[in-house]
């Protein structure tokens, strides 16, 4: 081998192991900001669910809650709270409603829970 | 005839490395390691940052599950046999951080005979000066429960009759059906506690 192939194969190996060394460093920074965007997730969606539940708990033991929600929109993390009533069977012997909280970032969680139902609109949200 | 080859031109492998390789190679190392440092150190920072913003949320959750799990056993009693918790069961004072809540009830959770519990919870600080979340039971020295809570306070509660109240006034209230207790975090967040009491205790604020 002359010479200068062998200075070319040191430099290509050189080029090598910085490419390897930045592939490495990037996928490290790329890992990191995935967690971070993913612990962020996980917490906004606790948020919602700690929402949601309060306001199906709350609507359970008010005796007219009314067409609005009560606590869900009081959470930090929680821009919008919507309420949508069904019958649990055909003969609507007993009633649901589906409450879905809304993050301004567009994220939602919806849970479905035994209800009075929305007709009634007789009280005012604390 | 063959000439010797002069001192200092044997070939480069023999000679090891030249001056401007080591060179290079160290800088190319200072380099690899200066982006090394920042990017740990921004890390850990984001890190740190993001552990600072998740800290309230989680200090809070955990005061709402304990006195969701306490003060929503307020007024129960196991058996009719037994005299029944302290009248009212519940009892709202004012406190040193919002407002103190005193709940009795009948515990038979433990092992051996039922107990007849008197808890106080209430945030107050503590000799550092940290806010706490204390619970005190009877005469017996305050148990610390949640540290960085520095306020509690009733937002509501709905009465016997499924009425929602807000900030109630003083007064009595008979058949309470659940609590919204307000909770708040040393650096400022909030969080609302809904806390249903299946025992329908009476309910005394001062």
């Amino acid at each position: 081998m002359s010479r200068g192939t062998a200075r070319g194969t040191v430099l290509v190996e050189v080029l090598v192991a910085v490419g390897i060394l930045a592939l490495v460093l990037g996928s490290l920074v790329t890992l990191h900001a995935a967690s971070l965007r993913a612990t962020r997730s996980a917490a906004a969606t606790r948020e919602l669910a700690a929402a949601a539940e309060a306001e199906a708990t709350l609507r359970s033991i008010v005796a007219s809650p009314g067409p609005a929600c009560l606590v869900a929109t009081r959470w930090p993390g929680v821009s919008n709270c919507q309420l949508r009533g069904a019958c649990a069977d055909d003969a609507c012997s007993s009633l649901l409603q589906e409450i879905t909280v809304t993050t301004a970032e567009g994220g939602s969680l919806s849970v479905v829970a035994a209800g009075a139902g929305l007709g009634a609109a007789n009280e005012a949200p604390p | 005839m063959r000439s010797r080859p002069a001192a200092g031109s044997a070939p480069r492998s023999a000679n090891g490395l030249t001056l401007v390789e080591v060179l290079v190679a160290l800088a190319i190392g200072s380099i690899v390691l200066g982006i090394t440092v920042s990017l740990l150190s921004s890390a850990r920072a984001a890190t740190a940052a993001q552990a600072s913003a998740t800290e309230p949320s989680r200090v809070l959750d955990l005061a709402a599950e304990i006195l969701s799990e306490e003060v929503g056993l307020s007024g129960f009693e196991p058996w009719q046999l037994l005299p029944g918790p302290t009248e009212p069961a519940i009892v709202v004072a004012p406190g040193s951080g919002g407002q103190a809540l005193t709940v009795g009830f009948i515990d038979d959770r433990v092992e051996g005979p039922a107990l007849d519990r008197l808890f106080t919870f209430e945030a107050a600080e503590d000799s550092t000066g940290r806010p706490q979340l204390y619970r005190r039971s009877g005469s017996t020295s305050r148990q610390p429960l949640v540290e960085g809570i520095s306020h509690l306070a009733l937002e509501a509660l709905v009465t016997g009759a499924g009425e929602l109240v807000s900030d109630p006034p003083p007064g009595t209230y008979r058949g309470v059906r659940g609590l919204i207790l307000r909770l708040q975090e040393e650096r400022g967040t909030e969080r609302l506690a809904v806390i249903r009491t299946p025992a329908a205790p009476n309910v005394e604020v001062r």
